[in-house]
């Protein structure tokens, strides 16, 4: 679905990003695990061409995505949930769910309120609260709105950025458990995360990163039971 | 002073008001979304009365005069986003970030030059638009009301609901508001932020342009009139809060018949003390009237 070869990014003179290779299949659920500053979140923006990649390669469905702008790799399926899951506080519920949707071209309006239905079985506490204001609700509901509305626009792969950011455990729980499930029906997911036990744990492969390195990567399920790992990140 | 002389003063308190809303609209539209606006709003105003003015000598019927009016603003609009702000973005962080002041009162000066270049110094008054005579009366109750006056206002209300409408209703609306909160996360959302701004200054000046095609019968237009209106579009925009769509209606309207009856009373410095009462207000309520901390959007 998406490959990354030699990828380096960074801002002016500063490179945060050295040469990563990577690549997410179809079905596969990947995580990207790494301490605060490792650079998770400037690789997601750097897939999302937010910050231009300085040299390497990303091909997104067979193309490469370099001549693309954000909203069009978005509109293309590559859909991005930032850190802080960004809800707009001051559109309904609903209004955030579908303001992704409203751009994605040839998807009918009886596409939408399937999809509005679909999510709204997902996580029901979004269908009580579709009236409310984004920024009322609460960090838990944000970011289960976050997953729902990138969803409605029809990802064929879906890149969170630390989801379990200052969120309750069965919360967290909640998101991965989604996320597995969304695998096992056929998407491409990249989970960007902090808690290493909890992505390593759901997640059928890793990279872990390290100040703007891979330095180790394989089968999760393997990952999890490497020494080094466990002393290093899952202690 | 009669009751009929307060009604009287009151409907051209409200259409006057209404105009200043429209204004005062363009400058909240520009920014909420992009946190700049328009130094010039009331010079893009003034062309758009240049324009009416312009075309109804020529014989143009009155539609028609709107539709080019609408033409000429909605590219002044663009050329204002593609000239004068879209390079400070490139030049980042350099400009201090409160070059748009410049770019756009720059912008305004040229448009004063140019159009004193084609039509000259002096005042000039716009033909009625909607009516055969300047004095054209309807009675209602006793009291004569303009119909030019009473056209106004329900010109001006009838656009104010469009606004409103596209703004809580339609896509763009909410892209608007998606790119207010942040850009980036909009883009994320599919939504093209660089076509957003351009849509946003387009629609402040299309209402700059509106309020100068209504504005012609109310006021002498000349080329240096812009001033006055960005001023009392600044004034209306605190009282409403720069960030309540609902609350710059009420605030443009307070704003024309306090400015109606204190011109009643003291016809040579009736336009200052609404201003003053609009400073005194604000040391009190920086926020404005109607607004509070969290209907802000950031
Ligand atoms: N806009 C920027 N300009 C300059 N440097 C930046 C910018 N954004 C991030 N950096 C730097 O890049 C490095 C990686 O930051 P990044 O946000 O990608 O880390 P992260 O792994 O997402 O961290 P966290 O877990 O705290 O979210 C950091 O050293 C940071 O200071
Ligand atoms: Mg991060």
């Amino acid at each position: 679905m998406i490959t990354l070869d030699n990828v380096t990014a960074g801002f002016g003179a500063v490179q945060v990003l050295h040469g990563l290779s990577l690549s997410v299949e179809a079905g596969r659920l990947v995580a990207v695990v790494g301490a605060n500053g490792a650079g998770k979140t400037t690789l997601l923006r750097a897939m999302s061409n937010i910050v231009r990649p300085s040299s390497g390669t990303i091909t997104f469905n067979g193309r490469p995505t370099a001549s693309m702008e954000p909203h069009h790799l978005a509109r293309a399926g590559l859909v991005h949930v930032p850190q802080g899951r960004q809800i707009i506080p001051t559109l309904s519920v609903k209004d955030n769910l579908l303001i992704g949707a409203q751009r994605i071209a040839g998807l009918s309006s009886a596409e939408m309120e399937a999809g509005l239905q679909r999510e709204f079985e997902r996580f029901p506490v979004l269908r009580e609260r579709q009236d409310l204001l984004g920024g009322n609700l609460s960090g838990g509901e944000q970011q289960m709105l976050a997953v729902s509305r990138a969803l409605m626009m029809k990802p064929k792969l879906l890149m969170l950025d630390e989801p379990s950011l200052g969120l309750a455990p069965q919360i967290v729980k909640l998101i991965l458990d989604t996320l597995r499930r969304l695998a096992e029906d056929g998407l491409a997911i990249l989970l960007v995360e902090q808690l290493a036990h909890l992505a390593l744990e759901v997640a059928d492969e890793a990279y872990i990163l390290q100040r703007g390195r891979i330095v180790l990567s394989g089968p999760a399920s393997k990952l999890r039971s490497d020494k080094a790992v466990i002393e290093s990140y899952l202690t | 002073m009669t009751l009929s002389n307060v009604f009287q003063l009151l409907m051209s308190g409200i259409a006057v008001g209404a105009i200043y809303t429209l204004t005062a609209k363009g400058l909240f539209i520009a920014h909420l979304a992009t946190h700049r606006l328009n130094f010039g709003q009331g010079d893009f105003l003034m062309v758009g009365a240049y324009v009416t003015i312009g075309l109804m000598l020529l014989g143009v019927p009155a539609p028609l005069v709107l539709v080019g009016v609408l033409i000429v603003l909605g590219l002044l609009g663009w050329g204002l986003e593609r000239f004068a702000i879209r390079p400070l973005d490139r030049a980042g962080d350099q400009t201090g970030g409160y070059a748009w002041v410049l770019t756009t009162a720059g912008a305004a000066l040229i448009l004063q030059n140019v159009v004193e270049l084609i039509w000259g110094k002096a005042a000039q008054y716009a033909p009625p638009i909607f009516s055969a005579t300047r004095n054209n009366v309807v009675h209602i109750g006793g009291v004569g009301i303009f119909v030019e006056e009473l056209a106004i206002i329900a010109v001006a209300f009838v656009v104010v609901t469009a606004f409103y409408l596209f703004l809580f209703r339609t896509r763009w609306g909410k892209a608007i508001y998606a790119v207010a909160f942040n850009p980036e996360a909009a883009a994320l959302l599919g939504v093209n932020v660089r076509g957003t701004v351009v849509l946003v200054f387009v629609l402040a000046s299309l209402l700059a342009g509106i309020s100068g095609f209504l504005v012609g019968p109310l006021v002498s237009v000349n080329p240096h009139m812009g001033l006055v209106f960005t001023i009392k579009a600044f004034a209306v925009a605190s009282i409403g809060g720069f960030s309540n769509p609902v609350g710059l209606l009420a605030g443009g309207l307070l704003f024309g018949i306090v400015e109606a009856f204190s011109n009643y009373f003291d016809s040579s410095f009736g336009d200052l003390y609404p201003l003053i009462a609009v400073l005194i207000l604000l040391a009190f309520r920086p926020t404005g009237l109607f607004s509070t901390r969290a209907a802000d959007v950031r």
